[in-house]
């Protein structure tokens, strides 16, 4: 199994494009960059919250695509993850879990997105 | 009884020999607007004392005593107490009407250096607006602008604006937004949108307010705050007009831009059929969708009002076809589109203005560009790109070569210090190469790209064209690269008024072009260096119309 931690690739992504922004120019710099979807694949994205809606935060996001590569991601301050796995990844045959010390999963929550790069999941813990 | 307009005729003949001023005294028409005990700047860098107007355009220049002549029982004379007058400015690359449709709606921190004036601000607005309305900020302003580069602090930022909702965008890069902002608009509902933020934190781990993210995802995040009304955004376009008509502008070269539907000109279209346009507006169209860009302009422009003197569509640009727009590595297909698009717009006689940052890329747009001139010719079209600061010597050449402008801002004014860490200190040293181009001899116009980052004000630009000191007032372009102040108010109006459709009517003070000028309350030429960015015009005129006025002028309020 390949494991793969992409939260650092994605910082450098986010860095790398915020460097390119510093010299582009005002009126026209909002567009004409590839968005990261086109770049990395599919983008997974979501809250880990709680039953009540309580984001939580530094919560393990592990997305797993059967026979293929897995990739793990952190939950942010506000509890929101977003990685990517690849440009040639098989969505429906990613499964997503997450974990954190002293609380367990109940269930996972897809949204429906307008398009099939976006992939909206919440996962959804409680206290253990 | 004397018939005026053979007389303009001969005038215009006379100023076509080279007779500037003094027409013969049996000719002389009396003049609808003379101007008299004033220095004003003429083409050749000369200075006249007075100026007589006639039906839009200059009808003489000379002394007060040759131009009194001109003066008739119905001529109304301004006496200029000894200032200057110069062209009316002319911005050859401003987003002046999306900028001018929020103006009255935001607060801004242009010209800001303290923190203590910038909370002063956010303070005054929060006093003004009802409870509950944003206050915004959305960028015009650089950490460097102030003083030991100490911005408020989010604690600070939250005082000041007293329980609104506060939106505080840093160029395209990073927005602070106080609780109570992210509370209203409901950021957790825009999960997509919120992951693709950069949360900052302090060093308690705490979310500070402030996020980062690209440039993309700044713009949608602005794009959830509640815009004006469209009678708000009426007023306020005016208000903008008018703000840049109190800075010497008479003219500008709108280059449309990304999220700029045509939908959004409706308003400025009206306030020009309501003959409330203060300024010319000279326009392109950018393409409103990837992929059928040269469909969509074919239907764009059988759309758009009639030209006239005030109103003014200029071709097509900035962003001509997505797959060549900040994108510094274009595939052959997206060259090929752009070919397609440019080769119409050739064919069609258009002008074209096309937005590139990079000289590393820029052979891509060249090879398109030559392309379309081996079916073509744009000798003639006025054809520019806009911006590329880091522009070298050999793009230079062969923009020459291919008949292609450069319109040029002072983006190194507000972003010096970016430009130094990745290009180095000697290439800060001579960027943008103004000077180079003007010894070359390429077609060289001004103006600021305002706005979401940059200030729209000219004598902020003219001050860096003229110093070369960035916003922390910092050495940028040394001694052989700075221009003098008659070559930087020459490329704020001719070199300008070259890409617009009516170049030979505009741009310079000589008999036969519109009198298109404005009286400055101090003189550029004289004033310290490092105040010029502090000049502005005490009475602008548009075609000899008076559309703006302040301090000793006030009593010819339009």
């Amino acid at each position: 199994m390949h494991f793969k931690d992409t939260k650092n690739i994605v910082s450098c992504l986010l860095l790398l494009l915020m460097t390119l922004s510093v010299h582009v120019q005002a009126g026209g710099l909002e567009d004409g960059y590839p968005d990261d979807t086109s770049v990395n694949g599919p983008a997974f994205f979501g809250f880990v919250r709680d039953e009540r809606g309580t984001h939580i935060p530094k919560a393990k996001v592990i997305l797993k695509e059967n026979g293929g590569t897995t990739v793990q991601v952190i939950s942010n301050v506000l509890g929101v993850y977003r990685t990517h796995i690849s440009v040639n990844v098989k969505v429906e045959a990613v499964t997503i879990s997450c974990e954190k010390a002293g609380y367990k999963q109940l269930k996972l929550v897809r949204r429906q997105q307008k398009t099939n790069k976006l992939i909206e999941t919440d996962c959804i813990m409680q206290k253990e | 009884m004397f018939n005026r307009t053979v007389v303009v005729l001969v005038c215009g003949f006379l100023s076509l020999v080279g007779i500037k001023e003094s027409l013969p005294q049996a000719l002389s028409p009396h003049a609808d607007i003379v101007i008299t005990n004033a220095k004003i700047l003429q083409a050749d860098q000369s200075f006249v004392s007075a100026i007589a107007i006639y039906q839009q355009k200059i009808l003489a220049l000379g002394t007060n005593e040759q131009i009194a002549s001109y003066i008739g029982p119905s001529t109304q004379t301004i006496h200029a107490e000894g200032k200057l007058i110069i062209p009316g400015l002319i911005d050859s690359h401003m987003h002046a009407i999306r900028a001018g449709l929020t103006y009255q709606h935001e607060v801004n921190w242009l010209g800001v250096r303290t923190k203590e004036e910038a909370l002063y601000r956010i303070r005054e607005a929060a006093d003004k607006k009802p409870l509950g309305e944003w206050i915004v900020i959305a960028g015009g302003w650089v950490p460097e602008q102030f003083q030991d580069g100490a911005i408020p602090s989010p604690k600070e930022l939250v005082i000041a604006s007293k329980g609104h909702p506060l939106y505080l965008q840093k160029l395209y890069s990073s927005v602070f937004i106080s609780p109570e902002g992210i509370n209203k608009l409901g950021l957790t509902k825009h999960a997509e949108l919120l992951s693709r933020l950069d949360i900052v934190l302090d060093s308690n781990g705490h979310a500070t307010g402030w996020m980062s993210g690209n440039a993309r995802t700044i713009s949608d995040l602005f794009d959830l705050l509640p815009g004006p009304t469209p009678s708000e955004q009426n007023d306020s376009l005016k208000a903008f007009f008018k703000t840049l008509n109190h800075m010497g502008i008479t003219g500008l070269y709108d280059p449309g831009g990304y999220n700029f539907p045509i939908e959004s000109y409706k308003i400025f279209w009206n306030i020009h059929a309501k003959k409330e346009l203060t300024l010319r507006v000279a326009y392109s169209l950018s393409a409103p969708k990837r992929g059928t860009e040269l469909a969509d302009f074919k239907k764009l422009i059988t759309t758009l009002p009639t030209n006239d003197a005030l109103l003014q569509w200029n071709g097509i640009g900035e962003n001509i076809t997505w797959g060549m727009y900040n994108n510094d590595s274009p595939t052959a297909e997206d060259q090929k589109h752009l070919q397609d698009v440019l080769e119409w717009a050739a064919k069609e006689n258009l002008t074209v203005t096309l937005h590139w940052n990079n000289k590393e890329s820029i052979a891509k747009l060249f090879e398109v560009i030559e392309a379309v001139q081996a079916s073509y010719s744009i000798k003639d079209l006025r054809w520019s790109i806009a911006h590329i600061n880091n522009i070298d010597q050999t793009s230079l050449l062969r923009m020459k070569k291919n008949h292609i402008g450069w319109l040029a801002q002072d983006a190194l004014y507000f972003q010096a210090l970016q430009f130094e860490e990745k290009y180095g200190k000697i290439s800060l040293s001579y960027s943008p190469l103004l000077r180079e181009a003007i010894n070359l001899n390429v077609p060289l116009g001004f103006g600021t790209d305002a706005h979401r980052v940059m200030d729209f004000n000219p004598f902020v630009a003219l001050q860096w064209l003229i110093t070369g000191k960035s916003i922390d007032g910092k050495e940028g372009r040394t001694m052989e690269h700075l221009l003098t102040p008659y070559e930087a108010i020459d490329l704020y109006t001719k070199g300008s008024a070259y890409f617009l459709p009516d170049a030979d009517l505009r741009g310079e003070l000589s008999v036969g072009k519109y009198a298109d000028l404005a009286i400055l309350d101090k003189n550029l030429f004289t004033v310290p260096s490092n105040q010029i960015h502090t000049i502005r015009s005490e009475l602008t005129m548009v075609g000899g119309k008076v559309v703006f006025t302040a301090g000793p002028f006030t009593y010819n309020r339009p």
